[in-house]
């Protein structure tokens, strides 16, 4: 089953990248059935931070990915990822555009100038769009409701809609979901915009593919906070935080009378206070939020949208944690399944890094030094074999350093004795395979030594049992059996 | 306190070259006192009896001590042992090594003039016992992660499909 993310501004990228390590994890697999991704990133910033980040985790998911064929009964890694047209798209055709070039505005009578100018003010007719709307969403409306116009539709989309089209037929149900803010400027104005413009291609009027699909999506209400440096304390038009609630509280009366949308399932999240972004920017590459647990409940709602029918009616849900001051496995809709896998994908990443990869090192070497090394690799094939290698432990580290940002967004957190994979700074640290035992509170295994005695290729299907590979799958079986 | 949880294999396969070891004393007895090794500068069961079983008991005895220690440190070791701390292990291996070889040196040095014809054999035979008992025992039962740092362990484990 394929499953389209739309996702919509800096918040729908950070929401994609926790989404993309949920499936690394094995959260979209299901009765033993892994739901497959596919992913848009739309964002006039194109060189957004955060899109930049989630890509790279997109990429390094993928080199990890193509190298597995994992049972369906292993969850981890089972999804396959893949971007579509490109996986990024950015209303623009121009890379300085302004409102004004995007409206016939030199062209326009006077009558509907003036009214442009009302609307408008001169700051932000002649603001350069390409790093955002600014947290502008009458501006980001103005330009991707011009999508919606007759005659003026993009390529990408029709494509995007013909895929979908394609990928019904045969009894199959895809699934359509959009996620983003709801009250910044590329989110909360393109959210409702391009729903209502899927709604519309989706809907009776279009290819009549509602009934069949399941159209869902993901607003994330405010969550944190930043405070401009003084080099933008003058900019006119700019994102401020302290204007989210108001704009979140007209966005969501929009959405309460909006009728056009017709999405089955709207999942909401929010905090009741913000967390604090440290270092400010107001676009570009140096917008890079670090990831926030809340992007992980994204996450935790596509799975829902993804492993639940298409409802008859609209119903509501609601989800909150036991204690404000503290979040635990137990606030985590099925902890009992998320705890595991997401467990199970820490301890191999930390095993990996920890140990197997600088073991493997020192067997290029000395291969006998390192026995269990000697039951996937022959001494030749360890150099042949270093691109896998790197692969996973490329994977094992950005994984680590999205959990360890998720564990730093709040501080009670403990799902994880973070110290012994962050240091003070929250960056990785060199990890100690003595640390393996005591990485989850409270559940103590066995050390690493005595899971790497009982790796064994024959404990996994063949092929590819042998190898980096099948060196992966196996201790990833002996760790998700908890033969621990 | 040393956790033995789960390292039952280790143990027999110690407990089985420890027998080996002391199992080769007695059949090289008999072969002092049956003439199969010529001993003409003094009587082979009264040498046997005082000389060779005595200083064999005592290097089997120090070579098992040694073993101990060494399994001991090894199970301790292997817990968060690296590949990259094997030097600093061999250096321990032989250190305890040192333990059976300063008993046997020792051994030769006071027994070994009782019999010129028997001193080259006499030798040998402890030698033999101590690798039996010593070596042997390390090298099938040292935890797999360290396993490589005694001696030729990595190719009798091989051989007899330890792993």
């Amino acid at each position: 089953m394929t499953a389209y993310i739309i996702a919509i501004g800096g918040t729908g990228a950070k929401l994609v990248e926790s989404m993309i390590h949920a499936a690394a994890v094995g959260l979209f697999s299901h009765n033993e059935r892994s739901e497959d991704l596919q992913i848009l990133l739309i964002d006039p910033d194109t060189g957004n931070g955060n899109a930049s980040a989630t890509n790279n985790t997109r990429k390094i998911y993928q080199d990890c990915h193509q190298h597995f064929n994992v049972h369906p009964s292993r969850p981890w890694m089972s999804s396959k990822i893949d971007p579509i047209q490109g996986g990024a798209w950015s209303v623009f055709e121009r890379t300085d555009a302004t409102l004004e070039d995007a409206f016939p505005y030199s062209q326009d009578e006077d009558e509907k100038k003036l009214l442009f100018d009302v609307l408008y003010p001169k700051e932000e007719r002649d603001l350069h769009l390409t790093k955002g709307f600014k947290g502008r969403p009458a501006i980001g409306a103005a330009i991707i409701s011009q999508l919606t116009q007759q005659g003026r539709e993009d390529a990408n989309w029709d494509a995007l809609i013909q895929q979908i089209n394609a990928d019904s037929q045969g009894g199959n149900s895809p699934k359509v979901f959009l996620c983003g803010s709801i009250f910044g400027g590329t989110g909360a104005a393109g959210l409702p915009t391009l729903g209502r413009l899927l709604a519309n291609k989706l809907g009776p009027d279009g290819e009549n593919l509602l009934g069949k699909i399941k159209f869902g999506c993901l607003l994330l209400l405010p969550y944190f906070q930043f405070h401009p440096t003084q080099d933008y304390k003058n900019e006119k038009v700019l994102a401020r935080s302290q204007d989210f609630i108001l704009q979140t509280e007209a966005a969501l009366r929009y959405y309460a009378n909006q009728t056009e949308l017709k999405f089955d399932s709207v999942y909401m999240l929010g905090l009741p206070r913000f967390s604090s972004v440290e270092k400010f920017s107001p676009g570009g590459n140096d917008q890079r939020n670090p990831p926030h647990f809340l992007e992980f409940y994204g996450a935790l709602a596509l799975r829902d949208f993804l492993v639940t029918d298409k409802p008859a009616a609209r119903q509501v849900m609601l989800l909150s944690r036991e204690n404000p001051e503290a979040l635990t496995w137990s606030d985590i809709p099925e902890f009992n399944l998320v705890r595991s896998r997401v467990v199970a994908a820490t301890r191999f990443a930390f095993a990996w890094l920890a140990a197997i990869a600088p073991d493997l090192e020192h067997a290029r070497d000395k291969p006998k030094q390192v026995a269990w090394s000697l039951k996937f690799f022959r001494p030749r094939e360890l150099r042949d074999e270093q691109d896998h290698i790197k692969a996973i432990s490329d994977w094992c580290t950005n994984y680590l350093q999205w959990l360890g940002a998720i564990g730093r967004s709040e501080p009670s957190i403990k799902w994880f004795n973070w110290e012994v994979f962050l240091d003070k700074n929250g960056s990785l640290k060199e990890m100690e395979r003595n640390d393996f035992s005591n990485l989850v509170p409270d559940d103590k295994t066995k050390e690493i030594n005595d899971i790497l005695s009982k790796l064994n290729p024959r404990d996994i299907d063949s092929p590819n049992n042998r190898g980096a590979i099948g060196l992966a799958k196996s201790l990833y079986k002996i760790i998700i059996d908890r033969d621990l | 306190m040393i956790d033995l949880e789960g390292r039952g294999l280790e143990i027999l396969r110690w407990f089985l070259a420890i027998a080996a070891g002391a199992i080769v004393i007695p059949i090289q007895s008999w072969l002092f006192r049956s003439g199969s090794i010529a001993l003409w500068d003094v009587d082979p069961t009264r040498w046997v009896a005082s000389i060779f079983e005595r200083a064999s008991l005592i290097v089997w005895s120090v070579s098992l001590i040694g073993s101990v220690i060494w399994y001991m440190m090894a199970v301790q070791m292997r817990r968060h042992f690296a590949p990259k701390d094997t030097k600093s292990a061999m250096v321990k291996w032989w250190i305890v090594l040192l333990l059976p070889l300063l008993v046997l040196i020792g051994n030769i040095w006071v027994f070994g003039k009782a019999s010129t014809a028997a001193f080259p054999w006499f030798v040998g035979f402890l030698l033999l016992n101590m690798v039996l008992t010593f070596w042997l025992s390390t090298a099938v039962s040292t935890p797999s992660p360290l396993a490589h740092v005694v001696p030729l362990a990595f190719e009798i484990r091989r051989v007899l499909r330890i792993d």
